[in-house]
C-alpha cells in the first residue's frame, strides 16, 4: 500500500501529495520557520489564513478561559485604537481580521477586497498593532468576561448544543469559546493570566504556516503581512518546522471501559436529544486498522442520512430530523457516534430503536458482516469520492497541506491514495468488535429525568445512569482551583 | 457580450492581477468548448459577462421551457449541480401550509433509477442538500465529474418520475415534524421568526414559515402531495445551475438525453392576497422557554426588484449588523445585549427587514427596549460616509467569497434566476450597491421610521407559551 510519508523529514515529500491537489504552488518563504502555500485565484479577494501551533488540547481551563478572553480582547482594538476606531481604520480596507483557537492550532486570518492602487502599508501595521499590542488593560478584561459569561448561559437554551458539550467534556475534548470556557474557571481568571498566555502561548512561536489564496501579484502582500506581524517581535524563534508540540489528550481513567448515562434535567422540551457515543481505548497501531476506523464510522454514520443510523433512525422509521454523525478521529483516543432528535411522542420507540442498533454495531459488530454487497460497495464509493470533494474546495486544499505539515493523527489517510486502500468486512469487525467493544461508552440525553430514567434503565440497564441539572453544565467540576 | 461597466472597474486594474485573469480566462475558454447556438432543443439565450473572466451560458429547452445555466470550471475536478424550483410557501392556502418544504423531503424518497437517493447520493460523495424558502425550493449536489451522467440522470427523474408511496410520505412527515420541533418550538430564535411573521402578515402567505402548521402536516394528504408535485416540479418551473468540470456540448448532450422529452405544464399564477402595509405598530410579548429576552423589531420591506433595495440592505447592515452595525456597538459593548443582527432580505413580494436582538441573561425587557429605542435616536449622528463606504467594501469581499466556489456560484445563479428571473441579478445589485450615496441612506432611514412597525418580544419563563393561530387568511 502506498503511504507518503509526512513531510517532517523534507519540503520534498509533500510534492506527490501537492501533485494530486491540483495546481496549487507551495513555497517556502526566505525564514524557514515560515511557511506559505499560495492558491492563485483570480476573483480580487485577498485572503490570508496563519496557523499558529497553539491548541486548547494541553491547556488546563484557566488556560483555555484566558485563551479564550485574549482572542476575545483582540477585536477590542489596540493600546492606541479603541474598538470604534480600530472598527473603523479595518473599514476603510473593508479588510476582517480574525483570530480563533481550535483543539489542535490557532488561526489568525486577513482578508479583503483588492482595490486599484491601494496602499496597504497601513493595514499592515494596524495588523501588527492589534497581535503585539492588543488593549488588554481590566475594562476590556471585564468587557470579555461578561461576554463570555452571556454567551455560555444563552448556551443552555440550544439542546443540541449542550448534549454535545456534555458529551465533549465526558470524553476529555476541551474548546475554546463558548461552552467548554467553564463559568468557574472565568471566576478565578485575572488579567495576569491573560498577559500570561499571551506570552507564552502566542508569543513565542516555533512555527508558523500561511495560507495565502488570492489574485497573483498579492502574494507579496502575504509576506508583507506574515515578516510585518509574527516576524518583527523578534521572538519567533528559528528552527527546523516540527509537528505539533502539543501533548495528545488523555481521557480520565475513571471512564475507561464504562458504560454511563447522563441525563441533563430541562423540562418542556417538544424533542429528546441523544448524543451516543462509543470511544476506542487507542488510535489504531497499522494504517489498516485506521482505515478501519475511517470506513467503519463512515458507513455507521458518517455518510449521513445514507448511513446505517441515519437509515435505521431516521429513513425507516421517521423518528428524527437529525442523525449527526460524530466522529473525532484526531484525537489520541477515537471516539464513533451520532447526535439525534427523536420527536418526544415517540420516545419509547426511540429508545428501543437506538439500544437495538447500539447492541448491533457495539457488541456483535454484526453491521459490517451483515451489509449487503451493493451497500458495501456504495460505502466504499461514496468514503472514497468524499475525499475527492473534501479536499475539493481552495480553502480546504490549503487547509489539507497545513495538516500535512502539521503531520496530524488523521493525515496518514489523508495522505494515501484512496485507489489503494483496502480493507475486509472481517478486518471491520474484527476491530470494532475488539475496540469498540471494550471501550468506554457514553449516552446523554436531554430532557426531564422522571420520564428518562426508566426508559434508560430498561433500554440500557447496564448503564450508570446520572442527572445533571442544566446549570451544572457550565462548571468543569474537573478543575481543583 | 461585451462586459459591463461594474463594481469591478474599480478593482483588479494592477498588470499584475490582470495577468491572472488574462490566464484563467484563457484557460476556461480553451477548456468549455464550443457554445453553440442550438443545440438538440436547446437554445442559447444569452452569453452573461458579469466578470472579465466569468462567462455564464444561458440556454433553454424549447420544448419543456427548461432554463439552464452553464459556468465550465474545468481545474475543479467537481460539479456543483443545482435544481431550483418556482414554489415555496408563498403559495401555501390556509389549512395546507407546509406542504412545500414536506414535498423538498420527498424529493429524496425515490425514483425509477434510484428507488433509495439518501444511499444513491451519499454514494457519490455525500455532499448534498436543499432548502425551502418562501419563495423557492433548492437542491444541491456537489459531485466528482465522474458521476455526472448518473446526477443528470438523478436530477431529471426527480424531476418528472418520482417514485413513491404513502407509506414513505407518512414517514417522511415524522422526520418533518421533528424538524418543526428542533428549529421552531424549542428554539427561541425559530420561535422568534415564526412569531414575527404570524403577527406582521394578516392576509399574505409570508404569515406563516414554510415548516408550516403542525396540524397542518397531520392533515396534509399523499394525494395533496402528489397534486403538489404534478402542478409545481415542472420543467418550465425548474432552473439548472451548473458549475464545474465539464464541457458545454458534453453537458448540453446529456440534459438532451435525460430533459429532453419533458413537456410544458400548464401554469395559472395564483392569486396571492397582498398585504396592507399601511396599518398600526404592533407590539406582541410571548413568554418562552429561555434564558434571555429576545426581540425581533421589523418593518415592511419592498418587494425584491425594488429600485431602492441596495440603500435598504446597507442601511440594515450600517445598523445591526452583528460585527459592526451602529446598535452593536450601543447594545453589545454596553453589555445590555448578547447580540444584534440584521435579517433584510428581498423576497418576490413586500416582506420585512428586520433587527434582531438578544438580550444578556438577566438583562430584563423593559431595558432592553428602552436602551434600543434610545439608541436609535442617536444613530444618525454615528452614520458618515467613510462607515458607508467601508461597509460597502465588505459587501463586496462577501460575495467574492462565495463566488470562490462552484457551489456558491451556482447557486447564486439559480437563486436569482427563480426569484427575479434575471442571472445576472446578483451581480447587477452589487453594482447598485456601489452607486449608494449617503443621502438615499438618510432618505431610506426617514422613511424606514414612517413604516408600520411589527415587534415580537419573548419573554424568559418557565413555560413557553403554546402556538397559537393569529387569524384566518381569506
Amino acid at each position: 500500500m502506498k503511504k507518503l510519508n509526512t513531510i517532517l523529514n523534507g519540503i520534498s515529500n509533500s510534492i506527490p501529495l501537492f501533485a494530486l491537489l491540483g495546481s496549487s504552488l507551495l513555497s517556502v518563504s526566505a525564514q524557514a520557520y515560515i511557511y506559505l502555500d499560495k492558491e492563485l485565484d483570480p476573483l480580487p479577494l485577498f485572503s490570508l489564513s496563519v496557523m499558529l501551533p497553539v491548541g486548547s488540547l494541553s491547556a488546563n481551563p484557566v488556560e483555555a478561559a484566558a485563551i479564550a478572553i485574549y482572542s476575545e480582547i483582540l477585536e477590542d482594538g489596540t493600546e492606541r485604537l479603541e474598538k470604534q476606531e480600530y472598527v473603523d481604520a479595518l473599514s476603510s480596507f473593508g479588510a476582517n481580521i480574525g483570530f480563533s483557537v481550535g483543539r489542535d492550532s490557532a488561526s489568525w486570518s486577513v482578508s479583503f477586497p483588492v482595490i486599484k492602487g491601494k496602499d496597504y502599508a497601513p493595514l499592515v501595521e494596524l495588523a501588527k498593532e492589534n497581535w503585539t499590542r492588543p488593549r488588554l488593560t481590566e475594562e476590556s478584561f471585564e468587557n470579555a468576561k461578561v461576554k463570555l459569561n452571556a454567551a455560555l448561559q444563552a448556551s443552555l437554551d440550544n439542546d443540541m448544543g449542550l448534549a454535545a458539550v456534555v458529551g465533549r467534556r465526558w470524553m476529555g475534548i476541551q474548546d475554546f469559546k463558548l461552552y467548554p470556557v467553564m463559568s468557574d474557571a472565568l471566576k478565578i481568571l485575572t488579567l495576569a493570566d491573560v498577559k500570561k498566555v499571551a506570552e507564552t502561548k502566542f508569543h513565542s512561536l516555533e512555527n508558523v504556516w500561511a495560507g495565502y489564496i488570492g489574485p497573483q501579484g498579492y502574494e507579496y502582500q502575504a509576506d508583507m503581512f506574515l515578516k510585518s506581524v509574527f516576524e518583527k517581535q523578534g521572538s519567533i524563534r528559528r528552527g527546523e518546522y516540527k509537528k505539533s508540540l502539543l501533548k495528545q489528550p488523555q481521557f480520565p481513567a475513571s471512564h475507561k471501559g464504562e458504560k454511563e448515562a447522563i441525563i441533563v434535567e430541562k423540562s418542556g422540551r417538544s424533542q429528546l436529544v441523544l448524543f451516543v457515543t462509543g470511544v476506542f481505548p487507542e488510535f489504531p497501531s497499522t494504517f489498516n486498522k485506521e482505515l478501519s476506523l475511517h470506513f467503519g464510522g463512515h458507513i455507521l454514520g458518517f455518510s449521513g442520512l445514507g448511513s446505517y443510523f441515519g437509515d435505521e433512525i431516521r429513513n425507516k422509521r421517521g423518528l428524527a430530523y437529525t442523525v449527526s454523525p460524530l466522529q473525532k478521529f484526531y484525537l489520541g483516543k477515537p471516539a464513533v457516534g451520532f447526535l439525534t432528535n427523536p420527536v418526544r411522542e415517540k420516545n419509547v420507540e426511540a429508545m428501543e430503536v437506538i439500544s437495538d442498533l447500539l447492541k448491533s454495531a457495539y457488541e456483535e459488530s454484526d453491521v459490517f458482516r451483515v451489509l449487503p454487497e451493493d451497500v458495501w460497495q456504495r460505502q466504499w464509493q461514496s468514503f472514497r469520492y468524499g475525499h475527492i470533494l473534501d479536499n475539493s474546495s481552495v480553502a480546504a486544499r490549503l487547509g489539507l497541506r497545513r495538516s500535512v505539515v502539521e503531520g496530524e493523527l488523521s493525515s496518514e489517510l489523508q495522505k494515501s491514495d484512496p485507489a489503494d486502500w483496502n480493507v475486509s468486512r472481517d478486518d471491520l469487525a474484527r476491530y470494532f468488535r475488539d475496540s469498540w467493544a471494550e471501550s468506554s461508552r457514553l449516552i446523554v440525553v436531554v430532557g426531564e429525568s422522571k420520564e428518562l430514567k426508566p426508559l434508560m434503565k430498561k433500554h440500557f440497564p447496564d448503564y450508570k445512569v446520572s442527572v445533571m441539572g442544566l446549570q451544572d453544565t457550565l462548571l468543569q467540576k474537573s478543575y481543583q482551583p | 457580450m461585451k462586459p459591463r461597466q461594474n463594481l469591478f472597474s474599480f478593482l483588479l486594474n494592477t498588470a499584475l492581477v490582470l495577468s491572472s485573469v488574462t490566464l484563467l480566462v484563457s484557460c476556461s475558454s480553451r477548456s468549455a468548448g464550443s457554445a453553440p447556438e442550438t443545440f438538440e432543443g436547446f437554445k442559447r439565450v444569452a452569453i452573461h459577462e458579469p466578470l472579465p473572466d466569468l462567462k455564464i451560458y444561458e440556454y433553454q429547452h424549447e420544448k419543456s421551457g427548461l432554463r439552464i445555466l452553464l459556468q465550465p470550471r474545468p481545474e475543479t475536478q467537481v460539479i456543483a449541480y443545482v435544481t431550483a424550483y418556482d414554489v415555496g410557501s408563498r403559495f401555501e392556502a390556509q389549512g395546507k401550509t407546509g406542504l412545500a418544504h414536506l414535498f423538498e423531503h420527498m424529493m429524496f424518497r425515490g425514483t425509477p433509477s434510484f428507488p433509495e437517493p439518501f444511499k444513491t447520493l451519499s454514494g457519490w460523495g455525500d455532499r448534498f442538500n436543499a432548502y425551502t424558502s418562501f419563495d423557492l425550493t433548492l437542491y444541491h449536489e456537489l459531485v466528482p465529474k465522474q458521476v455526472f451522467e448518473d446526477v443528470v440522470k438523478f436530477e431529471s427523474e426527480r424531476m418528472r418520475k418520482l417514485q413513491i408511496s404513502e407509506e414513505v410520505f407518512k414517514t417522511e412527515r415524522g422526520a418533518v415534524i421533528s424538524e418543526r420541533k428542533m428549529r421552531t418550538q424549542d428554539t427561541p430564535r425559530g420561535r422568534l421568526y415564526w412569531e414575527l411573521n404570524q403577527n406582521a402578515f394578516d392576509k399574505h402567505p409570508y404569515q406563516t414559515g414554510p415548516i408550516g402548521w403542525q396540524e397542518d402536516l397531520d392533515s396534509t394528504s399523499f394525494q395533496d402531495a402528489l397534486d403538489f408535485y404534478k402542478r409545481y416540479y415542472a420543467p418550465n418551473r425548474a432552473v439548472l445551475s451548473l458549475a464545474g468540470d465539464f464541457k458545454i456540448k458534453d453537458a448540453l448532450a446529456l440534459l438532451h438525453k435525460y430533459y429532453g422529452g419533458f413537456e410544458r405544464e400548464q401554469w395559472v399564477e395564483p392569486v396571492i392576497a397582498s398585504e396592507n402595509t399601511k396599518r398600526k405598530d404592533r407590539r406582541i410579548v410571548i413568554p418562552m422557554q429561555s434564558e434571555s429576552v429576545h426581540i425581533a423589531d421589523a418593518r415592511f420591506a419592498p418587494g425584491v426588484l425594488n429600485p431602492n433595495n441596495a440603500a435598504e440592505m446597507l442601511l440594515c447592515s450600517l445598523l445591526a449588523d452583528s460585527s459592526r452595525g451602529f446598535l452593536t456597538y450601543e447594545l453589545v459593548e454596553t453589555k445590555v445585549a448578547r447580540a444584534v443582527s440584521d435579517s433584510c432580505y428581498f423576497l418576490a413580494d413586500p416582506s420585512l427587514s428586520t433587527i434582531i436582538l438578544e438580550g444578556n441573561p438577566g438583562v430584563s425587557v423593559e431595558k432592553l427596549e428602552k436602551t434600543y429605542d434610545e439608541a436609535l435616536k442617536k444613530f444618525p449622528a454615528w452614520l458618515n460616509q467613510d462607515r458607508l463606504d467601508g461597509l460597502k467594501l465588505y459587501y463586496l469581499a462577501y460575495h467574492l467569497g462565495e463566488l470562490r466556489e462552484p457551489m456558491g456560484l451556482a447557486e447564486n445563479l439559480a437563486y436569482y434566476t427563480v426569484t427575479t428571473k434575471d442571472p445576472n441579478f446578483g451581480f447587477k445589485f452589487m453594482d447598485q450597491i456601489k452607486e449608494v450615496t449617503l443621502d438615499q441612506i438618510k432618505a431610506v432611514w426617514k422613511e424606514w421610521q414612517s413604516r408600520a412597525k411589527t415587534r415580537v418580544i419573548l419573554k424568559p419563563a418557565k413555560k413557553s407559551a403554546p402556538f397559537k393561530r393569529r387569524v384566518v387568511r381569506k
